[in-house]
This record gives structure tokens, sequence and C-alpha cells, in this order.
């Protein structure tokens, strides 16, 4: 709100071209606001509580708790042991498992625990992910566990479709794959469900659903769904959502289009509707993702198959594993499968494929079919480009290959600053020669004047003197905006790497702990948290500016209140960012020192002007 | 002046402002693009405007090879006044 208004501000300012009582007082006021505005945060982590049950939830949340547009019935919560057919309610949480759960293992990545009587995976853990990173090397929150038994991960959920399944009894084979056989409760359907690891791959699984038709007659199903998890916009507590930054959503992939959407958590609770919702259900999906900032629960349906639509919600909020309904809500999704026709004692099954691990963007793309887009990797400005994803891959590999040049407690912080040193490389000759070339121009300039006074009725004369001036004093024109355009992309791929890669959570860089979050210090000014690298930031951005020989005294004012501005903006970013500003304005500052150097040094006696 | 033009003028001042001193000087001409996109703006209309300052940024690269004086056609006299009145 107070970085909405400053700039807009500061542009009224500008018209004034002066700094009087009355704006020193307004920057005042602004760093005032603003440090309340931080320290009232610090204050009041745990955000003010609305307590809400979850089938008030829907309801509060313009939701109607029935929402499949196939079933208006009455917003009532059946509850789930009694077994009988009743209203479906997608906010309705599955019960606790009653036995010990089957275990699936993935050796030193991942153990999924499966609800053996047929509640599908209801958590993930993934044993080399922890919750959060201190200080303390102890206070680590326990290692990530993904999803929990309310709204499990991987199975059927046949409510929509009026079937109720009875308990099963799964088995696990020596693969530990599980096989687990329900019947429903009166008998006419049979599902068989098998879930299994996929060989060699570190957080991949395979799931096969069977239905069978035991009625005695041809049977026609539809609205079967399959769970698809459900996740905590963050996982832990001590990662809020930043200014301006939002995390995870739902994603999919309309398999007529090939396109993804990804869908935030106010597209999912406050801004949906009821059409919204008959809208998802009727759109054909490939695959579905539910993900928080750095993790993902991914289901794909093979064999050319693909989802009739899909139901996404926003369930009681959960936060290290414990429903909390003070927390924000849960992202939580299904896909609904194809309607089927079954004839007297058919089979018919569905292939799936699905991933629950973090958000490695290279993983991702392994995986293939544009699932790497959930990452926005690929944001330019307000539009998407699959070529400035590819960009981001390049410069977080180059990032990945140079921190392991370091010792880790180093690594990614030096992968940051060798990637940036690299960019500023390889655009290097491009900066040069146009500062060069402007530095010449800025040095003529008075002849020029000069000669369009001279030559004021002439025009062609004036422009042809103009050229014999600047081919006497060697000013090519090796520069250019348009290259200058070029550098853009290649800045908002840098952003978008330091900002999403999952590689750069819980890395530790000097006295940053966590270069997905800001570095705070270990001690705090009045409740304010001290973050050098942002200070630093500022402090460079305003060396740089003072160093740059501005014409305009008020335009370098502006500059000076624009390290300010950059300071407030990124107080609250991902400390990789601003140590990757940091970096590269040094290196900006340096490179200018050095053009400086060089010309001063060329240019004893043989820089005078030379008038043809 | 219309609205769409004054929408435009803006947004170039809030470039020149705000968003020019991210990155070094480096414009092959004189006026610069931003410079040529505002008189073009304000000699030519929203059409011609926008349409002669993506042609002004097209050139605007080392492989082109015109003169470093570059006016907006039509003020090639008198933008000696234009240029030195800042916004």
């Amino acid at each position: 709100m107070i970085l909405c208004l400053v700039p807009k501000w500061t542009m009224k300012m500008s018209k004034q071209q002066k700094y009087d009582p009355v704006t020193i007082a307004g920057v005042v006021a602004c760093i005032a606001a603003f440090m309340l505005a931080i320290w009232y945060n610090a204050k009041h982590a745990p955000p003010a509580p609305q307590a809400s049950p979850p089938a008030i939830l829907g309801s509060e949340e313009g939701i109607p708790p029935s929402v499949d547009s196939s079933l208006p019935l009455p917003p009532t919560v059946q509850p789930f042991s009694t077994g009988l057919p009743g209203p479906y309610n997608p906010l309705q949480p599955t019960s606790p498992p009653q036995e010990a759960p089957l275990l699936i293992e993935i050796k030193d990545q991942l153990q999924a625990s499966l609800d053996p009587s047929g509640g599908g995976i209801t958590g993930v853990r993934l044993e080399k992910h922890f919750l959060h990173k201190g200080r303390d090397k102890e206070d680590n929150g326990g290692k990530v566990v993904l999803g929990h038994y309310d709204y499990p991960f991987l199975t059927l959920n046949s409510k929509a479709a009026g079937w109720t399944l009875l308990p099963g009894q799964a088995v696990q084979d020596k693969d530990s794959s599980v096989h687990l056989t329900r019947a429903s409760s009166d008998g006419n359907l049979l599902v068989t469900e098998i879930w299994s690891p996929v060989a060699g791959s570190e957080y991949e699984f395979d799931y096969q659903l069977t239905i069978k038709n035991q009625a005695g007659t041809a049977l026609s199903i539809s609205q079967l769904r399959l769970e698809a998890g459900a996740l905590p916009p963050s996982l832990s507590e001590k990662r809020k959502a930043g200014m301006g930054e939002v995390f995870g959503g739902i994603s999919f992939a309309n398999s007529n289009s090939g396109k993804v959407k990804t869908m935030k958590l106010k597209e999912i609770s406050k801004k949906m509707t009821a059409e919204k919702r008959a809208a998802l259900a009727v759109t054909p999906v490939s695959w579905l993702a539910v993900h928080s900032k750095y993790f993902l629960f991914h289901v794909r349906l093979n064999n050319g198959d693909s989802f009739s639509g899909l139901e996404a919600n926003a369930v009681p909020g959960m936060i290290e594993g414990q429903v909390n309904s003070n927390e924000k809500p849960r992202l939580q999704a299904r896909g609904i499968l194809p309607p089927v026709n079954l004839a007297l004692d058919q089979e018919l099954t569905w292939q799936f494929s699905a991933y629950s691990g973090p958000k490695d963007i290279r993983k991702l793309h392994e995986i293939g079919e544009n699932l790497d887009n959930i990452m926005e990797m690929d944001r330019f400005f307000f539009w998407n480009f699959s070529w400035m994803g590819w960009l981001s891959r390049v410069l977080l590999a180059g990032m990945v290959g140079i921190s392991q040049l370091f010792p880790p407690s180093l690594g990614y912080g030096m992968g940051i600053v060798g990637v940036t040193l690299v960019v500023k490389l390889l655009f290097w000759p491009l900066n040069h020669r146009s500062t060069v070339s402007m530095r010449r121009m800025s040095a003529l300039n008075p002849e020029l004047k000069k000669l369009r006074e001279k030559y004021k009725d002439d025009p062609q004369k004036m422009y042809r003197k103009q050229q014999e001036l600047f081919k006497a004093n060697k000013v090519s024109q090796l520069g250019g905006c348009l290259p200058m355009l070029f550098q853009i992309p290649v800045f908002f791929a840098l952003f978008n790497t330091f900002r999403n890669a999952i590689e750069l959570r819980q890395a530790g860089f000097l006295w940053a702990v966590d270069l997905s979050m800001p570095d705070d210090l270990f001690f705090s000014l009045f409740g304010l948290p001290i973050r050098p690298l942002a200070l630093l930031m500022g402090g460079t951005m305003y060396l740089q500016q003072r160093l740059t020989p501005s014409p305009d005294p008020n335009q370098a004012k502006m500059m000076n209140m624009m390290s300010f501005i950059f300071i407030f903006m990124f107080y609250g970013m991902p400390s990789a960012l601003t140590l990757y500003m940091t970096v590269n304005q040094l290196l900006s500052i340096l490179q200018m020192q050095l053009i400086r150097r060089l010309e001063d040094r060329k240019g004893k006696g043989e820089n005078a002007i030379v008038i043809p | 002046m219309n609205a769409s033009q004054k929408i435009l003028l803006s947004l170039i001042q809030f470039y020149r402002r705000w968003l020019s001193m991210l990155k070094p000087n480096c414009c092959r001409f004189q006026p610069s693009c931003s410079e040529y996109a505002r008189q073009a703006l304000i000699r030519h209309g929203c059409l011609r405007g926008v349409f002669l300052s993506l042609w002004r940024l097209a050139r605007c690269q080392p492989f082109y090879h015109g003169a470093v004086y570059d006016p907006v056609p039509g003020a090639e006299m008198d933008d000696e006044d234009e240029q030195t009145t800042k916004i």
C-alpha cells in the first residue's frame, strides 16, 4: 500500500523540482510508516484469527458447499463414517485412518504413507527437505511432509458419483507397490488401485485405477474423482508471503489447447463463483498440480486419456502439519474422470503418473507437458514466453554449476555472484561501446550546438557538417537502444530464477541464513529487522548514481530518491534478489570507473575536439 | 492534446524519470529515442507518433548507418527549443 503511493507521490514532487520542507517531511513520514508496517507485521506474526470450521469456510467465501452443477443439493455435511451415499460436499474431509499406514519408500528421497483401508496417500515425507532453517541448527521443524489424511493424494473419490466404497485391506508387494481392492456398498462396482514407486526416480509414483462392473447389467458411471492432494501456500509458518508475492496455486494443462493455467489462492477462494466452478468441471485436463511455494503434488492421466474436468477448493489451512483455521486456506484439487459406460463384467483401467516433491525446474522439465510452467520462470512483465523459461533454466544451470565450485556454506551465494558476473561480462562489450561513444558525444555537444546555430537555414549542410565532426572525432555509433532492450529479458530471467529456485531454499551465505528469505540479522532494532543486503543494495545504488555524471541536478536528486525507494521495495524480498542487485550494482560501478580510467589514459591530449 | 496522447506521454515521462536511470545511456541518435518519441507524439499524434517511435527504436542499433542527428520529421528546424524544455 505504502509502496504504491511512494512513486506517485515522488512524481508529483518532481514537478516542484525542489526539496521544500513539506516534501522532506513527506519522505520522513513515508519511512516512518514503512517501519511501522514492518514492526506491526513482526509483532502480529500470526494473522488475526478468523476461525471457521470446514463447512462454514465454503459459505463464508461465497462458495456454495454443494458446487457440482449436476448435483444441486443442500449444503449439509454428511458424516463420513455412516457409509451411506449422501450429497456430495467437496469440502468434506476424509476421516483419520484406523490402521497403521503402509509405507512406500524411495530410498533417501521420500517415504509415502498409505491408508491400507482406502484413504490414499496420507502424507509424503521428503527425506532431504526440512521445514525451516534458523540460526539454531536443531530448530529445523523436522522433515517436510506433504499432504494430510483429511484431503489425501491419489485415491478414488466416488462420493460425487453416488457410490460408497467399503473399506478394503491393502497388500504390499516385495517391490513395495501396494494393491487395494474395494467393493461398493451394493457390491455392483469393484475398484482396484495399485500404487508403486517409479524405479530409478526420486519423487515419482505410478498409480493404476481399475473399475469393474459386477452389477449384472450395464452401468453408466460419471463424476468419479481422483484426489490430487492439498497443500498450504507455504509449509512453514516462518515464511509469510512477502510484498506482492503469492505462493503456489493449482495448475492444470488444458488437453485441447495444451495451455497451462495457474489459479492462485485468491482465485480459488474469494473470486471463485459457481459459474467458474461449473466451467472448470467441464474443462478437459491432461494433468493437474497442487503446489505451494516450493513443493507440489502432480498427477497426469496417461495413454492419451484426459480428465473431463477438475475441482479446485480452498480447504481449512494447515501449518507445519497441523490443521489450523487461523491459517490461510490450503489449495485442494480433484480431477474428474471421464464418464464411462461399462458393459456386463467389463473392466476399465486408467494409468496415472504422479510426482510429489520439490519444485525443481529440471525435474519438472523432464516430466514434460509444460509442467515447468507452474514455476513461472517464463514470466516477462505480464506475459509468459517459453524462451524465457529456457533462459531461466540456462541461468539456473549456470548458478548450480558455479555453486559446486565452492564449499556448501558459500555455494549458492557464490553461484548468484558468479552468474551476475558472467551476465555482466557478456554484456560488457555492448555497454562499454555505448558508454564510450556517449562520453565522446557529450564532449561534442557544444560544437554541435554551434553548428546548429551556424547552419540554421540549411539543414542539409548542417547534417553534413555534423557527420564530418563525428567522423573526425571517431564517434562511432556502436551503441543503440535496441541492443539494450535485449538485456531486459535476461534480467527478468535472473529475477525469476532467484525468486523461484528451490536450490536457494535454506541455502546459507555469509550472514544470510536462507537465501530464499530476507537476510535478517540475529538482532533487531525496536522490532524492525535489520537486513544488511537490502541496505547495501540501496547504498551501492546511491553510490553508482553519485558517480554517474548527470547533466540535470534535479534528475540526480530523483535518482537518489530512487535508491531509497528500492530499499523499501526489496526489504521484504528474498535475500538472493538483494544479493544479486548489490553485486550487479558494484559491477556497474567497477565498469564505469574502468571506462573512465581507460578513456582518460588514452585521451591525454588527443581527446581534444577536432574541428574539421 | 487528447487523452491517449497524454497517457502515452506520461508513460514516456515515467520511463525517463524512473527507468532510464537503471541502464547506461545507450542511444546512438540525437535527440535520444525517448525524447524523439515525446516529440513525435506531440507533433504527429498517437498513431503516427507511435509508429515513428517504433521505427526509430528499430534503427537504434549498431548496424544502422544513418546520421547521428535524427530529428522527428517536421521538427528539424525548431527542435532546439523542444530539447531544452524539460518535462
